[in-house]
């Protein structure tokens, strides 16, 4: 795909078989200034790569706060009904039994079951929704492909804004983050 | 040496750094309003003509509350040493200050002590002697050996506390690292022993209460009760702290959300040793261990027992589990202040509904109990269950509450304003001032 840079058809295709751009900065500090400039300009599908966490990133790249807690409460919530409402069922609706004089329905005894259950099913949902929300399993990556991002896990700091966001242009938001200090920057393929 | 006194510099002005006058102002003004609580408690108390049995049992809950604040400041500074954890190295000097003050709190024990008789049945040889069950307890429960005891904890309580307090100081003054890592190396032993301090002290001087009575996770439960306190105690601490222009950058957003965390995470500690010792003696159904909930279920201690549940659990549990509930100042001080009310109730349920077993009617009908129906009891001493609810009686618990709360605090601020409310040298000082929660 040699084209790209200058084509200008439909939104969908504009940027076919470009992933985005890929910049390196020299240190965390220059990311973080980047990356606020970055959102300021209106970019909405981009991430940045570190190797370990920045202060003060996640404050100026304005992520919000993930769904998860909703999720596992929801999800907890129900495996301590789930739990409770089984205990019912068969202890005290479908087959009443007496164990050691206790009532049918006693509560002190089945919170001991609803509460493992409570615990079993949030955290089960917590470890799927954790696949889930980050698009796990996933075997290959475009940034990948770069030689450079190998060093994201030593002391490299990445800045990569994808094609897909409605303001990227390969030529202008490479002219952006090259004008915020990028030490190298350059496009990647899908 | 240079390093250390350019820290200082980065940390801000003396003024930020030291309480100074407003020190001894604050210790002033604490002392005397615990002098006069006292002695008001102790007057009311006189008024009502019970041979001083309510202002005993009023003044030994206040004392198991102070005491819990001073004990689960000691486990946190020795738990801060013990993992290595630098966020809360900024609250360090705070929380050995409130773990300082177990001399006063040894003194202030004194008065107790010719209550003994009428707070704790064992003291009798006779009651004790009156069902084969006690005679068994004799062992134990005798002056003799509970005073060993008293003085085993006292001097653990007393030594460790004021070797991680001086430790700290010292290293103010020399900056020398290795205090920090003796500090660390020490604070292994000085966890189990204090653990173990805690957990004893809440059968001895609570559990006892009741000679008949035994139950292994008592003791657990009075510990997570009493571990609570300190994380309410400190954030209202820092608040008034940085209300007077003291550590002002320092104590940020993030070492308060921790602090709200443990908070939470302790009262649900709470809950769940509650809840597990309920439960297993609901299963088990033995006379002797319902016995204790039969207490709390009669007249109006039901009520109270159902308010500490929804108050100490379930409106935490959903009401402090958004996040700003715990970054926000005024919502953590709400919070903080609500647990400690719930925490003081936790401590009077353990403690007041006893009441009526120091009374001779109570006496007798605990020596029939053990031998006899247990059920039998709730009715028959219906009447003497309100004794610690009325009005006056109340009016006891608050003055000594007030009283012995006051005179902790003063000797905090004695404490605090010897040094630096910040341990200035500790080399983890600047990473904890620059913590932050992900």
């Amino acid at each position: 795909m040699t084209t790209i840079a200058t084509s200008s058809s439909s939104a969908g295709s504009e940027h076919a078989g470009l992933f985005g751009v890929l910049a390196e900065f020299d240190g965390p500090q220059s990311l973080v200034d980047a990356a606020a400039n970055i959102r300021t300009a209106g970019y909405r599908r981009w991430d940045c790569y570190t190797p370990f966490p920045i202060h003060g990133l996640d404050k100026v790249m304005a992520i919000p706060r993930s769904i998860l807690p909703m999720v596992v409460a929801g999800a907890a919530a129900s495996g301590a009904i789930g739990a409770l409402a089984l205990a019912w069922f068969c202890n005290a609706y479908d087959y009443p039994m007496i164990f050691s004089g206790k009532p049918y329905w006693g509560l002190p005894a089945h919170t001991a079951v609803a509460f493992p259950a409570l615990v079993l099913s949030g955290v089960v949902t917590s470890f799927m929704c954790v696949f889930v929300f980050c698009a796990l399993p996933r075997f290959h990556h475009p940034l990948f492909e770069m030689p450079q991002f190998r060093r994201v896990t030593d002391d490299g700091f990445f800045l990569a804004i994808e094609a897909t966001d409605p303001c990227f242009s390969p030529v202008n938001t490479a002219e952006l983050l090259r004008s915020l200090g990028a030490v190298s920057v350059e496009l990647v393929k899908d | 040496m240079n390093d250390a006194s350019q820290q200082i510099i980065k940390l801000g002005s003396r003024d930020e750094l030291y309480l100074q006058n407003a020190g001894t102002r604050w210790m002033g003004i604490f002392a005397g309003i615990g002098i006069v609580a006292l002695a008001a408690a102790f007057g009311v108390g006189a008024s009502l003509h019970d041979h001083l049995r309510q202002f005993y049992f009023s003044y030994l809950t206040a004392w198991i509350f102070c005491f819990a604040i001073a004990a689960s400041a000691l486990f946190f500074v020795i738990g801060h040493h013990l993992f290595k954890s630098s966020w809360s190295s900024v609250v360090r000097r705070l929380a050995e200050g409130l773990a300082g003050n177990f001399v006063p709190l040894l003194v202030l024990f004194l008065p107790i002590i010719p209550g003994m008789r009428q707070l704790y049945p064992w003291m009798s040889r006779m009651y004790m002697n009156s069902s084969p069950d006690l005679h068994n307890k004799i062992g134990f429960l005798n002056p003799q050996f509970f005073a060993l005891r008293m003085a085993l904890y006292a001097a653990a309580l007393i030594g460790i506390s004021l070797y991680m307090r001086s430790a700290s100081l010292r290293q103010d003054q020399d900056g020398k690292v290795k205090r920090l890592l003796n500090l660390q190396w020490h604070s292994a032993w000085c966890y189990l022993t204090i653990f173990w301090v805690i957990n004893l002290v809440g059968a001895d001087l609570v559990m006892t209460l009741q000679p008949t009575w035994i139950s292994y996770i008592e003791p657990a439960f009075f510990f997570a009760a009493t571990g609570m306190m300190v994380y309410a105690v400190l954030p209202l601490l820092a608040m008034a702290l940085q209300a007077g222009g003291r550590l002002k950058d320092i104590i940020t957003a993030e070492h308060y959300e921790d602090m709200g965390r443990w908070l939470y995470a302790w009262a649900m500690f709470w809950t769940y040793l509650g809840f597990a010792q309920y439960m297993l003696i609901w299963y088990a159904n033995k006379p002797d261990e319902t016995m204790n909930y039969l207490i709390r279920d009669m007249g109006p201690w039901v009520i109270i027992t159902i308010v500490l549940f929804l108050g100490h659990f379930i409106i935490p549990l959903f009401g402090m589990l958004p996040r700003q509930c715990k970054r926000v100042k005024p919502l953590l001080a709400f919070w903080c202040i609500w647990l400690l009310f719930f925490g003081y109730l936790d401590f009077f349920e353990r403690i007041q509904p006893q009441v009526w077993s120091a009374t001779a009617a109570g006496r007798k009908a605990m020596a029939g109990v053990h031998k006899f129906n247990p059920y039998a009891l709730p009715h028959s001493l219906a009447g003497l269950a309100w004794m610690p609810l009325h009005p006056a009686a109340l009016l006891t618990s608050l003055l000594c509450l007030v009283g012995l709360v006051s005179l902790l605090l003063a000797h905090t601020f004695y404490l605090l304003q010897k040094g630096a409310l910040l341990p200035i040298r500790d080399p983890k000082l600047p990473e904890s001032i620059a913590f932050e929660n992900f």
